[in-house]
């Protein structure tokens, strides 16, 4: 609809546009009048405007909101900073922050080696048909959270899954790996392992096809060594990426919620509560909406602090070299 | 055009260097076959889960229940397939199929003027800066962030558990995705061709669908089918937003099949399977499509 409505004044009007751009007066001076001189274009204003409107509705009113939802009690009293004092108090949700925290610690550098590995592998000369690993190996990226959770639940279940039977083998005893706090840590890690290192692959092998091959001819005429090449030309080259797939994966391993439902609902006790299971936990099976947003506000935060820390260290660096 | 196709032969054929040539030829075997053998434990290490779930769903209860589990199945049967059919599963099969292809279609409706208007036509720069800025970044928010606003929200306006609802919250979802995902691929198209044509007396419309579309409609087409898959794959909004079975979308309906009962697993894998079947399809379609993006999209963006 929007289209057709934007589109039809239009015919007839095309050449002079084209030509008529050069010959306009500049718009005046200022920053306000320069971000709001519509007059030139409304066409191109009215097309932005239905996703800008979408952007409001889901991105900005709802952290909005959420501020307004903090700020008050479950029976919409203002009650100031009493929910975020109260999640400082509340051991269930150090758990999970903690749990988030560690799973990144373990699950972000994984992912990285792995994906780096991968895309150095699938980038090299040796690698055959490249358009056929990278379509397998990118899979798992495409697979619903849950649908992972429910093929690593099979996986990993004591009598019917395939993890158990390399251990059967080695004669060692069968490890029911859900049920407890620590076996269950290190399943949910390898979980996400498989779901998002497929994603700084991708990343990371896009990273390796922009570095111009002419300067490792330079390099090799130099006498360098393949490592000494990979060290100092490709990773720096790849920094930019390197940077953006650390943050993507950070944020996709703190988000996980799927996985989590499918395979240990949090247990066993509370011992796999993320900060995601814990929002869900808390504002929609126990119905405090209002207490849920403060743990949302700390999410946000961490994600934008730790998307600051790595752009700023990952980025910066390279630029200053 | 020209430089686009340049671009791409650059990158699918890399002609190795002679110095590499020389290190090939001595080591060639050793160092191939160690590439090649990392290279299918990896794409085991992929696939076998999905193997083992699709296997699991035509196992007979004998095999289910055989220890050490089997890799292939003695006695194949079809139990399972018929149990979560007559679950219904072919209905939120059609609920997913219904909400995906209409989100991804509203979508784009929404977002390729969009991205046209930000790309192509005088706009305040500022505007446009901030604006597509501000899409980008919002790609980082975890949706479940805004799940509890909009949860309430909806309500408040009592439309939970309607089908239009998750229409319009997936076509809002990822519309600053759209945008900025647009908006690279319109980049990449030199501008010249349609200003030709506009020169010519050709309406913006006129130049829009006979130059730009054509040359961007691969682009669009594997677009279309990234917001599919994210569609078809949401979780969390289906969380808060299905409470019934006439909303029910495949992932929800996955996680209530999940078995209480030791054995009953053939099910909840044939239901996986069927969600499983469209990523398939999907990763060989967009391969291409994603790392040609990724690769100058991120150069060009910089």
């Amino acid at each position: 609809m929007t289209v057709q409505q934007t589109v039809s004044p239009l015919p007839g009007q095309g050449a002079t546009s084209a030509n008529s751009v050069n010959t306009q007066p500049p718009p005046p001076q200022g920053m306000w009048s320069e971000l709001f001189s519509f007059r030139d274009n409304r066409l191109g204003v009215m097309l932005i405007v239905p996703s800008l409107l979408a952007l409001i509705l889901v991105q900005f009113y709802p952290i909005v909101y959420n501020f307004w939802l903090i700020l008050t009690s479950e029976k919409g009293e203002w009650i100031g900073l009493a929910n975020l004092s109260r999640l400082t108090r509340d051991t269930i949700f150090h758990g999970a922050l903690i749990f988030s925290l560690k799973m990144g610690i373990v699950v972000v550098p994984m992912c990285l080696l792995v994906g780096l590995g991968l895309a150095l592998l699938v980038h090299s000369d040796y690698a055959g048909r490249k358009a056929i690993w990278i379509s397998i190996l990118i899979i798992p990226l495409m697979v619903s959270e849950i649908v992972a959770g429910m093929m690593w639940k099979i996986m990993y279940h004591p009598t019917l899954g395939l993890v158990n039977v390399p251990l059967a083998a080695l004669g060692l005893e069968p490890i029911i790996w859900l049920v407890k706090a620590d076996t269950a840590f290190i399943a949910l890690c390898v979980v996400e392992i498989w779901r998002i290192s497929p994603l700084a692959f991708l990343l990371l092998y896009a990273g390796l096809n922009q570095v111009p091959r002419d300067i490792y001819e330079a390099a090799a005429v130099d006498g360098a060594t393949r490592w000494r090449a990979f060290w100092d030309m490709t990773l720096p080259y790849i920094r930019p990426m390197f940077a953006i797939a650390t943050i993507l994966v950070f944020v996709w391993s703190t988000r996980t919620i799927g996985t989590i439902a499918a395979t240990t609902q949090g247990g066993p006790g509370r011992a796999t509560w993320n900060l995601s299971w814990y929002i869900y936990g808390m504002s929609f099976q126990r119905l405090k909406p209002h207490y849920a947003s403060a743990a949302v506000l700390v999410m946000l935060l961490m994600t934008y602090i730790a998307g600051t820390i790595f752009v700023r260290y990952l980025w910066v660096e390279r630029r200053s070299r | 055009m020209a430089q686009t196709e340049a671009r791409e032969t650059a990158t699918t054929e890399t002609v190795p260097l002679p110095v590499e040539m020389a290190v090939q030829e001595r080591r060639f075997n050793l160092r191939k076959l160690l590439v090649v053998i990392v290279l299918y434990l990896a794409a085991f290490w992929t696939l076998v889960p999905m193997y083992w779930v699709a296997i699991s769903s035509i196992k007979s209860l004998r095999d289910l229940a055989h220890i050490p589990p089997r890799f292939f199945p003695t006695d194949p049967r079809l139990d399972a397939w018929v149990t979560i059919f007559e679950r219904r599963i072919l209905e939120n099969v059609y609920n997913s199929l219904v909400v995906a292809t209409l989100a991804t279609i509203i979508c784009l409706v929404i977002s390729v003027p969009a991205a046209y208007a930000a790309t192509r036509m005088r706009l305040p720069f500022k505007f446009v800066a901030i604006v597509v800025g501000l899409m980008g970044l919002v790609a980082l928010l975890p949706p479940i962030a805004s799940a509890i606003p909009l949860f309430l929200l909806g309500s408040d306006l009592g439309i939970i558990d309607e089908k239009y609802t998750l229409i319009i919250l997936y076509t809002v979802l990822n519309t600053a995705f759209a945008v900025w995902v647009l908006r690279g691929t319109f980049m990449d198209v030199p501008m010249d061709v349609e200003e030709a044509a506009l020169m010519d007396g050709d309406t913006r419309f006129g130049a829009v669908r006979r130059i730009l579309l054509p040359l961007i409609f691969p682009s669009l087409f594997s677009i279309a089918i990234l917001l599919f898959i994210f569609n078809w794959n949401e979780y969390i909004i289906a969380l808060y937003f299905v409470n019934s079975m006439k909303t029910m979308t495949l992932p929800i309906a996955i996680q209530a099949q999940i078995p209480q009962h030791e054995l009953d697993w053939g099910v909840v894998s044939a239901a996986g399977t069927i969600a499983v079947f469209p990523v398939l399809v999907a990763a060989f379609t967009l391969q291409r499509f994603l790392v040609r993006g990724l690769t100058f999209g991120v150069a060009s963006g910089q």
